[in-house]
């Protein structure tokens, strides 16, 4: 569900009289793209359910400093990139990070490796695109987070560069330009677990 | 703006503004054309650019020719009775700490209110209209 711009301030002002039935609505409203955004940064379905979780409980805490100068969907979306952040941070600490961390699905693409690069080098298979993203979708993994964090955000999420600036707190050449270094990232741990160059 | 003089290593570090169309005219210009004279570093360039189309359709929004969003499902998840239960724990009972102002699925609680005091305005209504019918003249008291 997308609220426009209205719907969202007047979520925003019932939000701040801690009105619980808003609060349900606004939970329904956010937590498929709250929960694909965590998701996507931390790699593990538990973690990003617990985590996205947090993100609308801190909502509920601190909804009384939300100014209004950025949409109320951006403004969850800053909080919920600075809690993946911490995660990832105390996951490392933990040495849980990377291939224990990661889904069945990331690591059934680890174990099924050479077969993945044998099925991408073949141009007409009709399982390319499947097989590409399984690799791509490992590769998100290794990357550094704050790359990561904005190739989900611009590449994945689909959001503008404006609503990147607001979320990352990042000025817009430094967007940019971390992005384009993201991608190159990205490309590069793609063709090492490729073990050749992405094909054209 | 002056276009550096381009070569394959400053053209790969214009890929990603060039994918996004952030390039100025004349910069994009001189990169498309670069492209077209060097068909290895094109063919680097359109891996490239499959590369972050597969992004896109790993994402929900899956991006359309013509640059639009289409809504795709995603993933199933359903936050709202663990954020719930967490609120009304860390608040000791302050936030959600009956059953009603939880999840009450899609029906509010207005909405219910309303049906149940209609309910009893009927009820009342019903009772009150009943006729007692008079006892039969000549009817003796069964206590006597």
């Amino acid at each position: 569900m997308n609220l426009d711009v209205e719907a969202e301030r007047l979520l925003a002002e019932r939000l701040k009289r801690r009105d619980q039935a808003a609060f349900n609505l606004f939970v329904r409203a956010y937590q498929a793209r709250v929960f694909s955004l965590v998701h996507r940064m931390l790699g593990n379905r538990a973690e990003a359910e617990d985590l996205a979780q947090e993100v609308f409980i801190t909502v509920f805490k601190s909804i009384d400093s939300f100014r209004g100068e950025s949409r109320l969907g951006t403004w969850l979306y800053r909080i919920a990139v600075n809690h993946c952040k911490n995660r990832l941070k105390y996951l490392d600490r933990r040495m849980v990070k990377g291939h224990a961390g990661l889904d069945e699905e990331s690591d059934r693409t680890l174990a099924e490796g050479g077969p993945v690069m044998s099925k991408v080098d073949r141009p007409d298979d009709a399982t390319e695109g499947t097989e590409l993203e399984s690799v791509i979708r490992r590769a998100l993994t290794l990357i550094d987070p704050d790359h990561r964090e904005l190739i989900v955000l611009r590449d994945l999420e689909g959001l503008a560069y404006e609503e990147i600036i607001v979320i990352t707190g990042l000025a817009e050449g430094t967007v940019k330009s971390r992005l384009h270094r993201a991608r190159a990232a990205l490309r590069d741990a793609i063709e090492k677990g490729l073990g050749c160059k992405l094909p054209d | 703006m002056q276009t550096p003089r381009l070569n394959d290593e400053t053209v790969r570090d214009l890929f990603s503004a060039y994918h996004d169309h952030e390039l100025g005219r004349d910069e994009a210009e001189a990169v498309r054309a670069y492209l077209e004279a060097n068909p290895e570093l094109a063919g680097e360039y359109r891996a490239f650019c499959k590369m972050i189309d597969a992004l896109g359709a790993m994402a929900d929004g899956a991006r359309s020719a013509s640059g639009a969003h289409t809504a795709a499902p995603r993933a199933e998840v359903d936050l709202l009775a663990g954020v719930q239960s967490k609120l009304s724990r860390r608040s000791r009972g302050k936030f959600y700490n009956d059953r009603w102002s939880r999840n009450v699925g899609i029906v509010p609680l207005e909405l219910i209110a309303v049906l149940v005091l209609i309910a009893l305005i009927a009820a009342y209504f019903s009772m009150t209209s009943i006729s007692v019918a008079p006892a039969p003249q000549g009817a003796v008291p069964a206590a006597r």
